[in-house]
């Protein structure tokens, strides 16, 4: 296992869509320093240098955009070893399924955090002088950014999944991406729904007199469609995310845990197919 | 008789299609195997088996010594290295590059294998050069560098002079015969170049429809094969008509020649085919050839 683990990242260290990636996240954490900045001279709001690591996760609660990133430079990575056939020089060799497997997950894995670990250093060393330190405790941050880094592990092992079962580098990093944007939709909507009010106020108009009504929101969810829609954003990486850049903390104690279940879940079930997959 | 690798019953179905059938073959630990076969016979599916690139629907195989279903079968494919189709290479690394991938997938990075590695086959001067701007003989002959990558003892070659110019496919030959008589690797070659593989292989397997043909050592192929007459004919219609006529043993293989085999009158054939209006230009004795041979074996009609 070590020695595949070497040898993909060696190769990591030389594949120009790993330094690519990494350099959107830098140009990413200044774009977002300039934006904080612009906001806090020219608009006069102020900016929590909290938010702006968790930005790192989702941009505010719209964009997942480690999700994006890392969907294109994870299945072009893995991708390659069937586009090139490089898959056949490990197995020949002796190298088993289980080590193939994993050793791609852990690279995905260490393409992620190194990824996020940029980010943060980047808006910590840059922004800390121009907005202060964290408003959030310790014990606060410390969750977030462990929910966000097991977010981000499990975008790794499902993106992982989709390129080491499916044979085509092309057909997984649409696969990829698509999902991470059908996903953010996804939740973005959900969220909207969630934050419907319970009553809304109607101007009815009749005979030239006009009236403000209050009505029952037709849009607000009942409790049981409340329910399944939190946990669709709780369960998908890029509604953690989501949640993470938005500042919403509410359930952040309960998404760790989700994230290891999905994170064994997701790779034991990719595993145990790559098991059986014949290789061409 | 120590054996590198023991197929038998092999059988790999894809759906309703059998690609492999009832498949056993033997290779002897230092010989030179040719395999030989026509396209969709089921030699790339039988070296993907062994390669443990897929799995058999039914029947076993032994890789040095070791049954494909042993946990340990992993130690035998550490001292075997192939070469499946096209080159498997890095596209956007450079030859150094991809051999340190695949040194290090074996635990043995090291700067000087890598250079030794790079002049067996030829590529010392490749430089910084991606594999993507490689021509077809530099991929090859990296791809044979990467297969010869941790000092294999049995080495399984699909089509390895495929592309290469006669220079480069003289090189692969002698290649291939120093690892086999200076270094006693045992080597299967799949190849449609008969005349190539000729050269080369000291043992034959010939393989049709998923299944074993016949397997046959190449001195014992030297003896079966038997003498024949090569005739360049003005008329290859009365050729035929003339040599039905006397019984004889005769294969048209081309638009105006004919072979005729085994012991003939050669005077008296000569004179029916003048009589039967059919000149001859020009006429050569030799062995039967090995692709006469193969043809032979698995039957020439699906080409006519």
């Amino acid at each position: 296992m070590s020695r595949m683990l070497a040898a993909q990242l060696y190769r990591l260290r030389h594949d120009k869509v790993f330094w690519g990636g990494l350099i959107c996240m830098v140009f990413y954490a200044l774009a977002v320093l300039g934006i904080a900045v612009n906001g806090q001279i020219r608009q006069g709001y102020q900016v929590a240098l909290d938010q702006l690591v968790f930005y790192g996760y989702g941009l505010d609660s719209f964009i997942p955009v480690a999700g994006l990133v890392l969907s294109a430079v994870i299945s072009f990575f893995v991708g390659t070893e069937y586009s090139d056939g490089t898959l056949r020089n490990a197995l020949i060799v002796g190298r088993t399924r289980a080590e193939i497997y994993l050793s791609h997950v852990l690279v995905s894995l260490i393409t992620a955090l190194a990824y996020n670990l940029a980010y943060i250093v980047i808006v910590i060393v840059l922004g800390g002088p121009v907005f202060g330190g964290f408003h959030l405790s310790t014990a606060a941050l410390a969750l977030g950014i462990l929910t966000g880094m097991l977010a981000l592990a499990v975008y790794s092992a499902l993106f992982t999944a989709v390129s080491l079962l499916c044979s085509s580098r092309t057909a997984s990093a649409i696969l990829c991406l698509s999902g991470v944007m059908l996903s953010m939709f996804l939740c973005t909507y959900l969220n909207m729904q969630l934050q419907e009010p319970p009553m809304m106020e109607v101007l009815e108009m009749r005979d030239g007199d006009s009236e403000v009504k209050v009505m029952e929101n037709p849009r607000y969810l009942n409790p049981s469609q409340r329910k399944w829609a939190q946990a669709v954003i709780d369960v998908l990486p890029s509604g953690q995310s989501l949640q993470l850049g938005g500042l919403n903390g509410a359930h952040w104690p309960g998404l760790p845990p989700i994230s290891l279940t999905l994170i064994v879940l997701v790779n034991g079930a990719g595993l145990a197919r790559f098991r059986r997959k014949d290789i061409k | 008789m120590e054996m590198m690798l023991t197929v038998q019953d092999l059988t790999k179905r894809y759906h309703d299609f059998k690609a492999l059938d009832h498949f056993s073959m033997n290779v002897e630990k230092g010989a030179i195997y040719g395999f030989v076969g026509r396209n969709g016979a089921g030699k790339t599916t039988l070296i993907r088996t062994i390669c443990g690139l897929q799995a058999p629907s039914q029947g076993t195989y032994t890789l040095l010594g070791r049954k494909h279903n042993d946990p340990k079968i992993a130690k035998s494919r550490r001292k075997m290295g192939a070469v499946i189709e096209t080159p498997s290479l890095y596209r956007e690394l450079n030859a150094r590059e991809n051999l340190e991938v695949q040194l290090r997938m074996l635990g043995l990075a090291e700067s000087a294998e890598i250079d030794r590695l790079l002049a067996l086959v030829g590529l010392s001067e490749a430089g910084r050069k991606k594999v993507k701007d490689f021509s077809l003989g530099m991929r090859q002959r990296l791809a044979m560098a990467v297969a010869l990558a941790g000092d294999p003892d049995f080495l399984v070659l699909d089509e390895p002079v495929n592309g290469l110019d006669p220079q480069g496919i003289i090189e692969v030959r002698e290649l291939i015969l120093k690892l086999n008589q200076k270094h006693q690797v045992t080597v299967m070659i799949s190849s449609h170049n008969l005349d190539e593989l000729a050269r080369l292989a000291t043992v034959y397997g010939f393989i049709d429809h998923g299944r074993m043909v016949k397997e046959i050592a190449a001195d014992e192929l030297e003896k079966t094969c038997r003498k024949c007459v090569e005739l360049s004919v003005g008329s290859p219609e009365a050729a035929v008509e003339t040599l039905e006529s006397t019984g004889a043993d005769y294969r048209v293989t081309a638009a105006d020649t004919v072979e005729v085999y085994g012991e003939i009158g050669l005077s008296d054939l000569l004179l029916k085919l003048a009589k039967n209006g059919c000149a001859v230009l020009s006429m050569k004795a030799r062995d039967e050839s090995l692709e006469s041979y193969y043809l032979s074996l698995v039957g020439g009609r699906d080409h006519e």
